[in-house]
């Protein structure tokens, strides 16, 4: 493969340029070096930094160099003096920048020689021209080759036809084979261009729906066809994009359409690497944009102080960090809980003594400046962080925070971090820092919409704990306006920028609806589904008959124990779970024994010296360390449900071995408790719920320990984030393995994790033949909702779909096709 | 000089929250106190109402600290700062 030099007057251009064109490859692109600026921060081009740019990428194929306008063509041509290796061939390109780079890239990537590269580059203008109207466009005279010995007529599905990703693809799929290929628009009716080039290929301006007619030549002719037909077919890989994007109008239900934004379809809104927009956390707002400050860049090296500048300047230091420490501090006491803790050590780290102290003496005695003082000094301190590593290495975005914040007072800027508005708005952010989310106010900050992100990402988890609707992964979304009124539509990921007045209306109307619940839980065609809550102690009761919940599908009995040094007696503990099985006459209850462990240590039954938490003395293990405390709970669970009239189920968590569920029945069936169930968690549990449910009366799964220990991943770690996604299909398939084990023995089988409050996953749980869903109170007016728009064979195809998918981005696109007439 | 010898009894150690208690406790002492670990030489003793250098301590849950202190009330100061270190302040 060649390499590519990028040669600009500004460094940020030609990263920008790089980046852009990299899109169109993915990972496997040409190496490409970059020489911009004339260094020391100063705008222009330096021929040593092109001739090492040269020699960082040469291979014996050659080095294409391309140059953005005047000194660049000058310093480029200089460097060519400079080469220790005369025998690379190095080419000068005259073409365009930014499309020539593009074309360049791509070709390049496809494994094409310096000279056909070369040739693509300077015809990287042709689309432009030709979709403009511009006489003799250039490039376009390629030689389409050798007569046709095969055509096909093909029709393009995916939603933006052949723009720059498709097209990449398709010469890509291409490059292998031995034929020439040629591909002409039967709309626009204009001759056909050669499928090897990029920008000929865009020029044919096809787009959805249009019929392209494919000619090829050559040994491997038929090969070809047969891989631009599949490629066509399959949509290049965006039909699963669909529901991320405006749904198609239709007469019948006028839908909101993208409106001049940057995002309604652009060729290049969606590289080959995402998945496009992705709403994360369902809900509908509007606002006007308000974007995150961009992060600071590292000031760049320039003159010492003079000596006599230096004290001065040290005093600016130390007063930026007495400024940020006291925003840092007011800010603290705006809020609470968890958030005042991280602001309150944020402060104490933007005014500690050591840091100014490192910061001050660069200044008074090698001269730097303030700004580049403290970058330094913070560097320091970050390094010792990170060679400690664990949590040490963990606060390091906090350091950053506090220097970009001493940094940003220093140079007069506006501090980074969440804007502080008092009206409502839209955030629009790169990511969101945990810094930053913490302080989020839902009153005022109506969505949130990222640039990077994914279902699990932290914005996304933060967003659905505060309500919040949230899209990420809108590649252009820094290009939307500050200002600029949106909807936002947290569910389908759309989002309308500059929304007309009835799209403003209707968008209005559906916000002014609360979604609820009227107690009784079904599809649309009367599928029955159980809705209940979970209720973590008395005091969440209320919440939950304010919902209408019809029951309690998982009482858990911790509150009971945190705190306590020794278990807590009997008699406490039946008046705690009388307050419960009181608020429920006539009504389900299911309570779960002690689930200490792992995430939920407690003093009396947990080691502390495990080496492995999760996989250690756990949930209903813990029962054999002390078999006495599950004894005294269920006297306690059946003493309280005597003398109250809930249905009382209870049920072990952790359950691993049918022998387990065994032994709780016996211990249960000892004190009088006769229906008894277990919690599926374990992938060990869901494939044998067949014989374990022979021996209890129900099963109830918990999805978020079930996708830990099927996907191996630590809950508490959020690098592994993505794979614990209950939208995993080896998740939905352990699911579904418990599911129709339940069907099989005529059992209830419910969920009670937090999957169960997702509206669309809970619609696949029902397709999977969970009986119940139980969530928290707030969430039951969403899946309500969604589940009274659906029909129960909906929900089953939903299921089959999202199991058999390759992967959670698949299984969400698949299954919101699939549910889609339930948002109409 | 004033010493005195307290065990981390935070269960992370001292860390984020507890390091940013026991700094704001020491910075508002009229008194420059130091912090190191029991087994380090007493001349890589640290700033203790520095928080960076509490946190790059690495002082874990169960570790033993010398305070260090001189001056006018540093017995009592130190025995203050000893309660805090040995109260589990994640606990709270």
């Amino acid at each position: 493969m060649i390499g590519i030099v990028v040669v600009s007057h500004s460094p940020k251009l030609a990263r920008a340029a790089v980046e852009l064109a990299l899109e169109m490859v993915g990972v496997a692109g040409p190496a490409i070096a970059i020489a911009a600026g004339a260094g020391e921060g100063v705008t222009g081009t330096d021929a040593f930094k092109v001739a090492e740019a040269i020699a960082e990428v040469s291979s014996p194929e050659g080095v294409l160099v391309m140059m953005d306008l005047g000194s660049a063509v000058m310093s480029a041509e200089m460097a060519l003096e400079f080469l220790e290796d005369p025998d690379i061939p190095v080419r000068l390109s005259s073409a365009p920048f930014v499309e020539g780079l593009m074309a360049a890239v791509v070709r390049a990537a496809g494994g094409a020689t310096l000279a056909e590269v070369e040739r693509e580059a300077r015809g990287a203008l042709g689309a432009k021209q030709s979709h403009l109207g511009d006489e003799d466009p250039a490039g376009l005279t390629v030689d389409t080759g050798p007569a046709a010995e095969h055509t096909i007529e093909v029709t393009l599905l995916n939603p933006d036809g052949l723009h720059a990703r498709p097209v990449s693809m398709l010469i890509t799929a291409l490059s292998t084979l031995e034929a020439t290929v040629t591909v002409a628009n039967l709309r626009t009716g204009q001759a056909p261009v050669p499928a090897n080039s990029p920008t000929a290929l865009l020029t044919v301006g096809a787009r959805k729906g249009d019929t392209i007619s494919v000619a090829a030549a050559g040994r491997q002719a038929v090969e070809a066809l047969e891989a631009v037909s599949d490629l066509v077919g399959k949509g290049f890989g965006e039909l699963g994009t669909v529901p991320a994007r405006a749904p198609e109008p239709s007469p019948a239900q006028p839908q909101a359409r993208p409106a001049s934004g940057a995002l309604s379809s652009g060729p290049l809104s969606s590289g080959p690497l995402s998945s496009g927009p992705l709403g994360v956390s369902p809900g509908l707002a509007v606002g006007p944009i308000v974007r995150m400050p961009e992060p600071l860049d590292e000031p760049g090296p320039v003159a010492e102080l003079p000596v006599s500048e230096r004290e001065a300047a040290a005093d600016r230091i130390v007063a930026a960090s007495a400024s940020v420490a006291l925003t840092l501090r007011e800010k603290a006491a705006r809020v609470s809980g968890a958030a005042r803790g991280i602001l309150d050590a944020t402060a104490l780290m933007a005014e500690d003594p050591g840091l100014i102290d490192a910061a001050v003496s660069r200044v008074t005695g090698q001269g730097d400046v303030p700004e580049r003082a403290v970058w330094a000094a913070v560097g320091e301190v970050a390094a010792v962080f990170t060679q400690q590593g664990g949590l040490l290495a963990a606060r390091i975005p906090d350091l950053n925070d506090v220097r970009n914040r001493i940094v940003s007072e220093l140079l007069g800027r506006p501090a980074p971090g969440l804007p502080d508005r008092s009206e409502p708005y839209v955030l629009v952010a790169r990511d969101l820092a945990p810094a930053d989310t913490a302080l989020i106010d839902p009153a005022v900050c109506r969505a949130i919409v990222t640039v990077e992100g994914g279902p699990t990402s932290h914005t996304a988890i933060l967003a659905r704990a505060l309500g919040l609707p949230a899209v990420v992964a809108v590649r252009d979304a820094l290009d939307l306006p500050e200002g600029s009124v949106v909807i936002v539509d947290g569910t389908t990921g759309e989002i309308v920028v500059d929304p007309t007045d009835d799209q403003m209306v209707r968008a209005e109307e559906q916000i002014g609806r609360v979604a609820t619940f009227d107690g009784t839980g079904q599809t649309r065609d009367g599928h029955r589904v159980q809705l209940l809550a979970n209720v973590a102690s008395p005091d969440s009761v209320a919440e939950a008959i304010e919902a209408k919940a019809e029951g309690v599908g998982l009482f858990r009995t911790e509150f009971c124990f945190l705190d306590h040094a020794e278990a807590p007696g009997l008699d406490e503990q039946v008046a705690a779970y009388r307050q419960v099985f009181a608020a429920f006459p006539g009504r389900k209850v299911t309570i779960r024994t002690l689930d200490a462990g792992a995430d939920k240590p407690l003093a009396f039954v947990t080691a502390a010296d495990e080496v492995n938490p999760a996989l250690g003395i756990r949930g209903y293990r813990t029962a054999w360390r002390r078999p006495e405390l599950l004894d005294t709970q269920l006297q306690a669970i059946a003493t309280a449900a005597a003398a109250e009239d809930a249905v009382v189920g209870v049920m072990a968590p952790m359950i691993a071995t049918v022998d387990e569920a065994v032994d709780f029945a016996a211990r249960c069936a000892a004190h009088g408790l006769h229906n008894v169930g277990v919690m599926i968690e374990t992938p060990a549990a869901a494939i044998t719920a067949g014989p374990i449910l022979e021996r209890v009366d129900f099963a109830s799964l918990g999805t978020n320990d079930l996708a830990q220990y099927t996907m191996a991943a630590d809950r508490l770690m959020g690098e592994l984030a993505l794979l614990n996604d209950p939208w995993q299909p080896a998740v939905l398939r352990m699911i579904r393995e418990a599911c129709q084990a339940g069907l099989a023995a005529e059992k209830p089988v419910g969920v009670c994790g937090e999957a169960a409050a997702d509206p669309m996953l809970a619609a696949i749980l029902v397709g999977l033949g969970a009986t119940s869903l139980s969530m928290s109170p707030r969430a039951l007016g969403g899946v309500a909702e969604l589940l009274g728009a659906v029909t129960v064979d909906q929900c089953r195809d939903a299921a089959v779909a999202a199991a058999d998918a390759g992967s959670t981005g698949a299984a969400r696109s698949a299954a919101a096709a699939l549910l889609e007439p339930a948002r109409a | 000089m004033s010493e005195r010898k307290a065990t981390i009894a935070s269960r992370v150690g001292l860390h984020a929250r507890p390091a940013s208690i026991f700094a704001a406790a020491v910075g508002e002492l009229p008194l420059e106190v130091t912090i190191s670990l029991e087994t380090d030489p007493a001349e890589d003793a640290m700033d203790a109402s520095s928080i960076l250098s509490l946190m790059s301590l690495g002082a874990a849950n169960g570790d033993v600290v010398v305070l260090r202190a001189e001056g006018d009330g540093a017995d009592a100061a130190l025995d203050s700062l000893v309660k805090i270190l040995e109260t589990d302040l994640d606990a709270e």
